[in-house]
Protein backbone atom coordinates (compact mmCIF):
# COMPACT_ATOMS: atom_id res chain seq x y z
CA UNK A 1 0.00 0.00 0.00
CA UNK A 2 1.45 3.00 -0.92
CA UNK A 3 1.93 6.03 1.36
CA UNK A 4 2.11 8.60 -1.04
CA UNK A 5 0.61 11.24 0.45
CA UNK A 6 -3.24 12.22 -0.78
CA UNK A 7 -5.38 15.15 -0.66
CA UNK A 8 -8.86 15.91 0.52
CA UNK A 9 -10.79 16.77 -2.71
CA UNK A 10 -13.78 19.42 -2.54
CA UNK A 11 -16.14 19.79 -5.80
CA UNK A 12 -17.09 23.54 -5.89
CA UNK A 13 -20.98 23.80 -5.28
CA UNK A 14 -23.36 25.18 -8.38
CA UNK A 15 -23.35 28.88 -6.93
CA UNK A 16 -24.14 30.54 -9.28
CA UNK A 17 -27.22 27.58 -10.11
CA UNK A 18 -25.49 27.54 -13.76
CA UNK A 19 -26.40 24.16 -14.34
CA UNK A 20 -30.02 23.58 -12.67
CA UNK A 21 -31.38 20.57 -14.70
CA UNK A 22 -34.26 22.47 -16.68
CA UNK A 23 -36.91 19.73 -17.97
CA UNK A 24 -39.64 21.07 -18.91
CA UNK A 25 -40.04 22.87 -22.50
CA UNK A 26 -42.31 24.35 -24.69
CA UNK A 27 -42.55 26.06 -27.92
CA UNK A 28 -45.02 28.95 -27.85
CA UNK A 29 -46.67 31.34 -30.43
CA UNK A 30 -48.39 34.60 -29.38
CA UNK A 31 -49.48 37.27 -31.88
CA UNK A 32 -45.87 37.92 -32.89
CA UNK A 33 -43.51 35.60 -31.22
CA UNK A 34 -42.51 32.19 -31.76
CA UNK A 35 -40.75 31.74 -28.03
CA UNK A 36 -38.79 28.71 -27.21
CA UNK A 37 -39.26 28.55 -23.35
CA UNK A 38 -37.41 26.19 -21.24
CA UNK A 39 -37.67 25.78 -17.06
CA UNK A 40 -37.33 24.39 -14.41
CA UNK A 41 -40.82 25.17 -12.98
CA UNK A 42 -43.75 23.25 -14.57
CA UNK A 43 -45.82 25.61 -13.17
CA UNK A 44 -44.96 28.01 -14.95
CA UNK A 45 -44.61 26.37 -18.25
CA UNK A 46 -48.70 24.92 -17.47
CA UNK A 47 -49.45 28.52 -16.91
CA UNK A 48 -48.42 30.17 -20.18
CA UNK A 49 -49.14 26.74 -22.08
CA UNK A 50 -53.27 28.15 -21.18
CA UNK A 51 -52.42 31.70 -21.98
CA UNK A 52 -50.11 31.16 -25.88
CA UNK A 53 -50.81 28.46 -28.74
CA UNK A 54 -48.45 25.99 -28.19
CA UNK A 55 -46.54 25.35 -31.42
CA UNK A 56 -46.20 22.28 -33.20
CA UNK A 57 -42.44 22.77 -34.24
CA UNK A 58 -40.71 24.87 -37.02
CA UNK A 59 -38.48 27.20 -35.69
CA UNK A 60 -38.66 29.96 -32.23
CA UNK A 61 -37.28 32.97 -33.41
CA UNK A 62 -36.42 33.28 -29.75
CA UNK A 63 -35.07 31.36 -26.20
CA UNK A 64 -36.53 32.19 -22.93
CA UNK A 65 -34.79 30.22 -20.25
CA UNK A 66 -36.42 31.03 -16.60
CA UNK A 67 -35.06 29.32 -13.59
CA UNK A 68 -37.29 29.48 -10.73
CA UNK A 69 -35.38 30.07 -7.80
CA UNK A 70 -36.03 29.21 -4.46
CA UNK A 71 -33.26 30.56 -2.74
CA UNK A 72 -33.89 34.26 -4.25
CA UNK A 73 -35.22 36.30 -1.36
CA UNK A 74 -38.81 36.91 -2.37
CA UNK A 75 -38.57 40.47 -2.85
CA UNK A 76 -40.07 42.32 -6.09
CA UNK A 77 -38.64 46.09 -5.71
CA UNK A 78 -38.66 49.06 -8.30
CA UNK A 79 -37.71 47.57 -11.62
CA UNK A 80 -34.98 48.70 -13.20
CA UNK A 81 -33.64 47.83 -16.58
CA UNK A 82 -29.98 48.52 -17.55
CA UNK A 83 -29.43 48.84 -21.67
CA UNK A 84 -26.42 48.23 -23.57
CA UNK A 85 -26.24 48.19 -27.33
CA UNK A 86 -27.35 44.60 -27.34
CA UNK A 87 -28.40 44.08 -23.86
CA UNK A 88 -31.05 44.58 -21.26
CA UNK A 89 -30.69 43.92 -17.77
CA UNK A 90 -34.05 44.19 -15.63
CA UNK A 91 -34.02 43.29 -12.30
CA UNK A 92 -37.27 44.11 -9.49
CA UNK A 93 -35.91 44.09 -6.21
CA UNK A 94 -33.29 41.09 -5.49
CA UNK A 95 -35.70 38.36 -6.39
CA UNK A 96 -36.03 38.52 -9.77
CA UNK A 97 -33.05 38.91 -12.52
CA UNK A 98 -33.43 38.78 -16.13
CA UNK A 99 -31.10 39.57 -19.37
CA UNK A 100 -32.45 39.96 -22.73
CA UNK A 101 -29.84 39.33 -25.20
CA UNK A 102 -31.23 41.71 -27.90
CA UNK A 103 -28.93 40.19 -30.85
CA UNK A 104 -29.17 36.89 -30.21
CA UNK A 105 -32.86 36.95 -28.91
CA UNK A 106 -31.94 35.34 -25.73
CA UNK A 107 -33.86 35.55 -22.38
CA UNK A 108 -32.09 34.24 -19.51
CA UNK A 109 -34.03 34.77 -16.25
CA UNK A 110 -33.74 33.77 -12.43
CA UNK A 111 -37.23 34.44 -10.04
CA UNK A 112 -37.74 33.88 -6.87
CA UNK A 113 -40.75 30.94 -6.22
CA UNK A 114 -42.54 33.08 -4.32
CA UNK A 115 -42.77 35.89 -7.30
CA UNK A 116 -44.09 33.46 -9.41
CA UNK A 117 -47.56 33.18 -8.70
CA UNK A 118 -48.78 36.94 -8.60
CA UNK A 119 -45.56 39.47 -9.77
CA UNK A 120 -44.49 37.44 -12.56
CA UNK A 121 -47.75 37.46 -14.99
CA UNK A 122 -48.68 41.19 -13.44
CA UNK A 123 -45.11 42.91 -13.67
CA UNK A 124 -42.61 41.03 -14.83
CA UNK A 125 -44.16 39.48 -18.10
CA UNK A 126 -45.22 43.07 -19.29
CA UNK A 127 -41.87 44.67 -18.63
CA UNK A 128 -40.72 41.12 -20.43
CA UNK A 129 -42.78 41.88 -23.30
CA UNK A 130 -42.25 45.36 -23.71
CA UNK A 131 -38.49 45.22 -24.24
CA UNK A 132 -39.22 42.28 -27.11
CA UNK A 133 -42.06 44.57 -28.82
CA UNK A 134 -38.31 47.02 -28.74
CA UNK A 135 -36.60 44.48 -30.73
CA UNK A 136 -39.10 43.70 -34.07
CA UNK B 1 -39.57 51.23 -14.16
CA UNK B 2 -36.46 52.99 -13.93
CA UNK B 3 -34.27 52.93 -16.96
CA UNK B 4 -30.71 53.83 -17.41
CA UNK B 5 -28.81 53.54 -20.72
CA UNK B 6 -25.39 52.60 -20.93
CA UNK B 7 -24.46 53.83 -24.02
CA UNK B 8 -20.98 55.80 -24.72
CA UNK B 9 -23.52 59.33 -24.91
CA UNK B 10 -24.31 58.62 -21.31
CA UNK B 11 -20.96 56.93 -19.87
CA UNK B 12 -17.74 60.14 -21.26
CA UNK B 13 -15.49 59.66 -18.84
CA UNK B 14 -13.12 56.85 -19.89
CA UNK B 15 -10.33 55.35 -17.46
CA UNK B 16 -7.34 52.78 -17.93
CA UNK B 17 -6.68 49.98 -15.79
CA UNK B 18 -4.11 46.86 -15.26
CA UNK B 19 -5.53 44.26 -13.39
CA UNK B 20 -3.71 40.94 -12.88
CA UNK B 21 -1.99 41.57 -15.92
CA UNK B 22 -4.99 42.28 -17.49
CA UNK B 23 -5.84 45.78 -19.44
CA UNK B 24 -9.02 47.07 -18.72
CA UNK B 25 -11.14 50.24 -20.37
CA UNK B 26 -13.46 51.72 -18.01
CA UNK B 27 -16.87 53.71 -18.72
CA UNK B 28 -18.36 55.99 -16.67
CA UNK B 29 -20.61 58.95 -15.76
CA UNK B 30 -18.87 59.86 -12.51
CA UNK B 31 -15.00 60.71 -11.99
CA UNK B 32 -15.93 58.98 -8.41
CA UNK B 33 -16.03 55.35 -9.60
CA UNK B 34 -12.56 56.15 -11.60
CA UNK B 35 -10.97 57.39 -7.90
CA UNK B 36 -12.29 54.50 -6.35
CA UNK B 37 -10.85 52.22 -9.05
CA UNK B 38 -7.27 54.50 -8.77
CA UNK B 39 -5.16 51.69 -7.19
CA UNK B 40 -5.11 49.94 -10.96
CA UNK B 41 -5.07 52.69 -13.09
CA UNK B 42 -2.80 53.55 -15.98
CA UNK B 43 -1.68 56.52 -17.95
CA UNK B 44 -4.58 57.05 -20.66
CA UNK B 45 -2.83 55.17 -23.78
CA UNK B 46 -5.82 55.93 -26.24
CA UNK B 47 -4.73 53.03 -28.54
CA UNK B 48 -4.02 50.73 -26.06
CA UNK B 49 -6.09 47.63 -26.56
CA UNK B 50 -8.50 46.37 -23.68
CA UNK B 51 -9.14 43.06 -23.15
CA UNK B 52 -12.23 43.56 -20.94
CA UNK B 53 -14.49 46.21 -20.35
CA UNK B 54 -16.32 48.03 -17.17
CA UNK B 55 -19.15 50.49 -17.86
CA UNK B 56 -20.61 51.73 -15.11
CA UNK B 57 -23.26 54.39 -14.53
CA UNK B 58 -23.76 56.02 -11.30
CA UNK B 59 -27.11 57.49 -10.78
CA UNK B 60 -27.84 59.64 -7.86
CA UNK B 61 -31.19 58.48 -7.78
CA UNK B 62 -30.24 54.89 -6.19
CA UNK B 63 -30.18 54.56 -2.40
CA UNK B 64 -28.41 51.36 -1.85
CA UNK B 65 -29.38 49.29 1.42
CA UNK B 66 -27.71 46.50 3.72
CA UNK B 67 -28.04 42.96 2.30
CA UNK B 68 -25.97 40.39 1.40
CA UNK B 69 -24.85 39.88 -2.09
CA UNK B 70 -26.19 37.10 -4.28
CA UNK B 71 -24.82 35.37 -7.55
CA UNK B 72 -25.91 33.74 -10.55
CA UNK B 73 -24.93 32.84 -13.64
CA UNK B 74 -26.43 30.87 -16.71
CA UNK B 75 -24.95 30.74 -20.07
CA UNK B 76 -22.28 33.88 -21.11
CA UNK B 77 -24.11 35.59 -17.69
CA UNK B 78 -23.27 36.07 -14.08
CA UNK B 79 -25.32 38.44 -12.17
CA UNK B 80 -24.50 39.73 -8.51
CA UNK B 81 -26.28 42.21 -6.42
CA UNK B 82 -25.10 44.09 -3.97
CA UNK B 83 -26.66 46.75 -1.77
CA UNK B 84 -30.35 45.30 -2.87
CA UNK B 85 -30.86 48.00 -5.90
CA UNK B 86 -27.40 47.47 -7.48
CA UNK B 87 -27.37 44.75 -10.11
CA UNK B 88 -23.60 44.28 -11.90
CA UNK B 89 -24.18 42.11 -14.97
CA UNK B 90 -20.92 39.85 -16.03
CA UNK B 91 -21.09 38.95 -20.09
CA UNK B 92 -18.43 35.95 -20.54
CA UNK B 93 -18.57 36.06 -23.99
CA UNK B 94 -18.11 39.83 -24.64
CA UNK B 95 -15.60 40.07 -21.43
CA UNK B 96 -17.42 42.74 -20.04
CA UNK B 97 -19.10 44.39 -17.24
CA UNK B 98 -21.63 46.73 -16.42
CA UNK B 99 -23.68 48.23 -13.61
CA UNK B 100 -26.04 50.64 -12.26
CA UNK B 101 -24.46 51.73 -8.73
CA UNK B 102 -25.60 54.68 -6.30
CA UNK B 103 -23.11 57.11 -5.53
CA UNK B 104 -22.36 55.97 -2.49
CA UNK B 105 -21.42 53.18 -4.30
CA UNK B 106 -19.58 54.71 -6.55
CA UNK B 107 -17.01 56.65 -3.53
CA UNK B 108 -17.15 53.33 -1.36
CA UNK B 109 -13.34 52.28 -2.61
CA UNK B 110 -13.77 49.09 -0.50
CA UNK B 111 -16.61 48.03 -2.14
CA UNK B 112 -14.50 48.44 -5.91
CA UNK B 113 -11.31 46.84 -4.47
CA UNK B 114 -11.98 44.19 -2.15
CA UNK B 115 -15.45 42.97 -3.41
CA UNK B 116 -16.20 43.77 -7.18
CA UNK B 117 -12.86 43.68 -9.09
CA UNK B 118 -11.72 40.34 -7.27
CA UNK B 119 -15.59 38.76 -8.14
CA UNK B 120 -14.58 40.35 -11.83
CA UNK B 121 -11.47 38.56 -12.06
CA UNK B 122 -12.91 35.34 -10.55
CA UNK B 123 -15.80 35.28 -13.03
CA UNK B 124 -13.98 36.99 -16.09
CA UNK B 125 -10.54 35.92 -15.73
CA UNK B 126 -10.85 32.38 -17.75
CA UNK B 127 -11.93 34.62 -20.92
CA UNK B 128 -8.80 36.68 -20.32
CA UNK B 129 -6.20 33.84 -20.07
CA UNK B 130 -5.85 33.70 -16.06
CA UNK B 131 -6.78 30.87 -13.96
CA UNK B 132 -7.86 31.75 -10.55
CA UNK B 133 -6.75 29.26 -8.10
CA UNK B 134 -7.87 29.07 -4.58
CA UNK B 135 -4.15 29.36 -2.89
CA UNK B 136 -2.45 31.40 -0.83
CA UNK B 137 0.90 33.16 -1.96
CA UNK B 138 4.23 34.59 -0.93
CA UNK B 139 7.68 35.37 -2.26
CA UNK B 140 11.33 36.49 -1.80
CA UNK B 141 12.99 38.46 -4.66
CA UNK B 142 10.51 37.56 -6.76
CA UNK B 143 10.31 33.36 -6.11
CA UNK B 144 7.13 32.49 -5.30
CA UNK B 145 5.67 29.78 -2.83
CA UNK B 146 2.05 28.84 -3.04
CA UNK B 147 -0.03 27.71 -0.33
CA UNK B 148 -3.06 25.62 -0.60
CA UNK B 149 -5.42 23.65 1.01
CA UNK B 150 -8.71 22.61 1.34
CA UNK B 151 -10.86 25.52 3.68
CA UNK B 152 -9.90 25.50 7.22
CA UNK B 153 -6.34 24.13 6.33
CA UNK B 154 -4.91 27.51 7.81
CA UNK B 155 -3.92 29.17 4.34
CA UNK B 156 -4.41 32.52 5.49
CA UNK B 157 -3.43 32.11 9.50
CA UNK B 158 0.30 30.40 8.21
CA UNK B 159 0.22 33.05 4.95
CA UNK B 160 0.29 36.15 7.95
CA UNK B 161 2.78 33.88 9.92
CA UNK B 162 5.40 33.88 6.87
CA UNK B 163 4.86 37.01 5.75
CA UNK B 164 5.74 38.27 8.97
CA UNK B 165 9.30 36.05 8.61
CA UNK B 166 10.04 38.26 6.04
CA UNK B 167 8.53 37.28 3.05
CA UNK B 168 6.17 39.28 1.25
CA UNK B 169 2.35 38.69 0.54
CA UNK B 170 0.67 38.04 -2.98
CA UNK B 171 -2.37 36.88 -1.40
CA UNK B 172 -3.69 35.37 1.23
CA UNK B 173 -6.55 33.32 -0.67
CA UNK B 174 -6.73 33.55 -4.12
CA UNK B 175 -4.11 34.11 -7.15
CA UNK B 176 -4.65 34.86 -10.57
CA UNK B 177 -2.07 32.47 -12.83
CA UNK B 178 -0.96 33.39 -16.31
CA UNK B 179 0.95 32.06 -18.72
CA UNK B 180 3.46 33.49 -21.45
CA UNK B 181 6.28 31.91 -23.18
CA UNK B 182 6.40 29.12 -20.77
CA UNK B 183 6.60 31.61 -17.83
CA UNK B 184 4.03 31.33 -14.67
CA UNK B 185 3.11 34.33 -13.18
CA UNK B 186 0.95 34.41 -10.11
CA UNK B 187 -0.73 37.90 -9.60
CA UNK B 188 -2.59 39.16 -5.84
CA UNK B 189 -4.80 41.58 -5.94
CA UNK B 190 -3.78 43.00 -2.79
CA UNK B 191 -7.24 42.47 -0.85
CA UNK B 192 -7.20 42.46 2.88
CA UNK B 193 -6.37 39.33 4.15
CA UNK B 194 -8.92 37.11 6.21
CA UNK B 195 -8.37 35.94 9.11
CA UNK B 196 -10.78 33.71 11.38
CA UNK B 197 -11.34 35.08 14.86
CA UNK B 198 -9.12 32.22 16.35
CA UNK B 199 -6.06 34.34 14.87
CA UNK B 200 -6.24 37.64 17.54
CA UNK B 201 -4.41 34.80 19.50
CA UNK B 202 -1.49 34.33 17.09
CA UNK B 203 -1.21 38.12 15.79
CA UNK B 204 -1.47 40.74 18.68
CA UNK B 205 -2.28 43.75 16.29
CA UNK B 206 -5.69 41.75 15.58
CA UNK B 207 -6.78 41.88 19.53
CA UNK B 208 -7.46 46.03 18.84
CA UNK B 209 -9.88 44.81 15.65
CA UNK B 210 -13.43 43.60 15.23
CA UNK B 211 -14.16 40.45 13.40
CA UNK B 212 -17.38 41.12 10.98
CA UNK B 213 -19.33 38.94 8.81
CA UNK B 214 -17.77 38.95 5.30
CA UNK B 215 -19.02 38.33 1.97
CA UNK B 216 -19.54 34.89 2.27
CA UNK B 217 -21.25 35.10 5.73
CA UNK B 218 -18.92 33.96 7.70
CA UNK B 219 -17.30 35.74 10.75
CA UNK B 220 -13.72 36.89 10.02
CA UNK B 221 -11.16 39.89 10.55
CA UNK B 222 -10.49 41.71 7.08
CA UNK B 223 -7.76 43.66 8.00
CA UNK B 224 -4.50 45.46 5.70
CA UNK B 225 -1.39 43.85 5.37
CA UNK B 226 -0.08 47.66 6.07
CA UNK B 227 -1.40 46.95 9.88
CA UNK B 228 0.34 44.19 10.22
CA UNK B 229 3.42 45.69 8.73
CA UNK B 230 3.40 42.95 6.23
CA UNK B 231 4.95 43.54 2.90
CA UNK B 232 2.52 43.19 -0.09
CA UNK B 233 3.60 42.13 -3.57
CA UNK B 234 1.80 42.34 -6.88
CA UNK B 235 3.08 39.08 -8.44
CA UNK B 236 5.92 36.26 -8.52
CA UNK B 237 7.14 33.57 -10.71
CA UNK B 238 5.61 30.54 -8.48
CA UNK B 239 8.95 27.79 -7.59
CA UNK B 240 6.61 25.29 -5.67
CA UNK B 241 2.71 24.97 -4.03
CA UNK B 242 2.70 23.32 -0.66
CA UNK B 243 -0.63 21.54 0.34
CA UNK B 244 -1.26 22.33 3.78
CA UNK B 245 -3.20 19.93 6.58
CA UNK B 246 -3.23 20.26 9.97
CA UNK B 247 -1.65 17.69 11.83
CA UNK B 248 -2.08 16.49 15.73
CA UNK B 249 1.43 14.54 15.03
CA UNK B 250 4.63 16.48 14.46
CA UNK B 251 4.93 18.79 11.58
CA UNK B 252 6.51 17.33 8.28
CA UNK B 253 6.91 18.30 4.72
CA UNK B 254 6.93 15.24 2.07
CA UNK B 255 6.94 15.24 -1.68
CA UNK B 256 3.33 15.18 -3.64
CA UNK B 257 2.45 13.79 -7.07
CA UNK B 258 1.94 16.63 -9.53
CA UNK B 259 -0.91 14.51 -10.67
CA UNK B 260 -2.21 14.61 -7.34
CA UNK B 261 -1.42 18.69 -7.23
CA UNK B 262 -3.66 18.98 -10.44
CA UNK B 263 -6.33 16.84 -9.50
CA UNK B 264 -7.40 18.95 -6.17
CA UNK B 265 -7.02 22.51 -8.62
CA UNK B 266 -8.96 20.84 -11.48
CA UNK B 267 -11.39 19.74 -9.19
CA UNK B 268 -11.73 22.96 -7.32
CA UNK B 269 -12.29 25.19 -10.46
CA UNK B 270 -15.80 25.69 -10.99
CA UNK B 271 -17.46 24.64 -14.06
CA UNK B 272 -18.08 26.82 -17.22
CA UNK B 273 -20.54 26.11 -19.92
CA UNK B 274 -19.86 24.39 -22.89
CA UNK B 275 -20.16 27.44 -24.90
CA UNK B 276 -16.57 28.18 -23.18
CA UNK B 277 -14.91 24.88 -23.49
CA UNK B 278 -12.17 26.99 -25.09
CA UNK B 279 -11.53 28.62 -21.94
CA UNK B 280 -11.66 26.04 -19.42
CA UNK B 281 -9.09 24.16 -21.61
CA UNK B 282 -6.95 27.18 -21.21
CA UNK B 283 -7.43 27.31 -17.56
CA UNK B 284 -6.55 23.45 -17.03
CA UNK B 285 -3.32 23.97 -19.46
CA UNK B 286 -2.24 26.84 -16.95
CA UNK B 287 -3.09 24.49 -13.96
CA UNK B 288 -0.59 22.12 -15.23
CA UNK B 289 2.11 24.42 -15.98
CA UNK B 290 1.74 25.79 -12.38
CA UNK B 291 1.65 22.41 -11.29
CA UNK B 292 4.93 21.73 -13.60
CA UNK B 293 6.63 23.31 -9.85
CA UNK B 294 7.68 21.19 -7.20
CA UNK B 295 4.75 20.05 -5.06
CA UNK B 296 5.05 19.49 -1.14
CA UNK B 297 2.96 18.39 1.36
CA UNK B 298 2.70 19.85 4.48
CA UNK B 299 1.31 18.84 7.55
CA UNK B 300 1.91 21.03 10.22
CA UNK B 301 1.19 21.42 14.70
CA UNK B 302 1.79 23.54 16.70
CA UNK B 303 1.23 27.38 16.34
CA UNK B 304 1.25 29.31 13.17
CA UNK B 305 4.74 30.87 13.53
CA UNK B 306 5.89 27.61 14.09
CA UNK B 307 5.13 26.00 10.78
CA UNK B 308 5.62 29.34 9.52
CA UNK B 309 9.42 29.15 10.39
CA UNK B 310 9.83 25.29 9.55
CA UNK B 311 8.48 26.26 6.03
CA UNK B 312 10.48 29.34 5.50
CA UNK B 313 13.61 27.43 6.48
CA UNK B 314 12.83 24.66 3.92
CA UNK B 315 12.04 27.35 1.41
CA UNK B 316 15.28 28.90 1.57
CA UNK B 317 17.18 25.53 1.93
CA UNK B 318 15.67 23.96 -1.37
CA UNK B 319 15.61 26.72 -3.53
CA UNK B 320 18.86 28.78 -2.52
CA UNK B 321 16.26 32.24 -1.68
CA UNK B 322 16.35 35.00 0.71
CA UNK B 323 15.86 38.28 1.39
CA UNK B 324 18.37 41.02 -0.01
CA UNK B 325 19.58 42.70 3.30
CA UNK B 326 19.32 46.06 4.14
CA UNK B 327 22.85 46.67 3.40
CA UNK B 328 23.13 44.97 -0.16
CA UNK B 329 19.86 47.29 -1.66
Amino acid sequence: MSNAPVLQLSSPPDLLRRFVHLPNELCLRSADWHLHFITNEPRLATALGNTAVVCDGGTSKMKCTILCDSELPPESGEGISTETSDTVFLSFGRGCLITVDRENREIIGFVAAELLDGSWSAVIVPALMAVMAGMQ
Amino acid sequence: MRRFSLDNDALPIRAQLVVAGCRSVVRTNSAKVVSSLGKWSTPKEPTLEHEFEVAVLVDRGLRRHSALPQFRGRGRYVFATFHSVESFVFDLRERRVFAAVSDETAQDVAFWTTVLIPIAMGVLGPMLGLSPMHSACLEINGHGLLLAGVSGAGKSTLATALATEDMALVSDDWIYAAEADGYVTAHGLGVPLKLMPDAAQYFDELRTEEPRLSLNGELAFEIDAGKLRIEVAERCAPECIVFLERSDGQSRIAPLERTVAREFFEHSAEPLPPEFAHAAERRKHIIHSVTDRDCWHFQYAGPPREGARILRQFFEDIYHVERASASAI
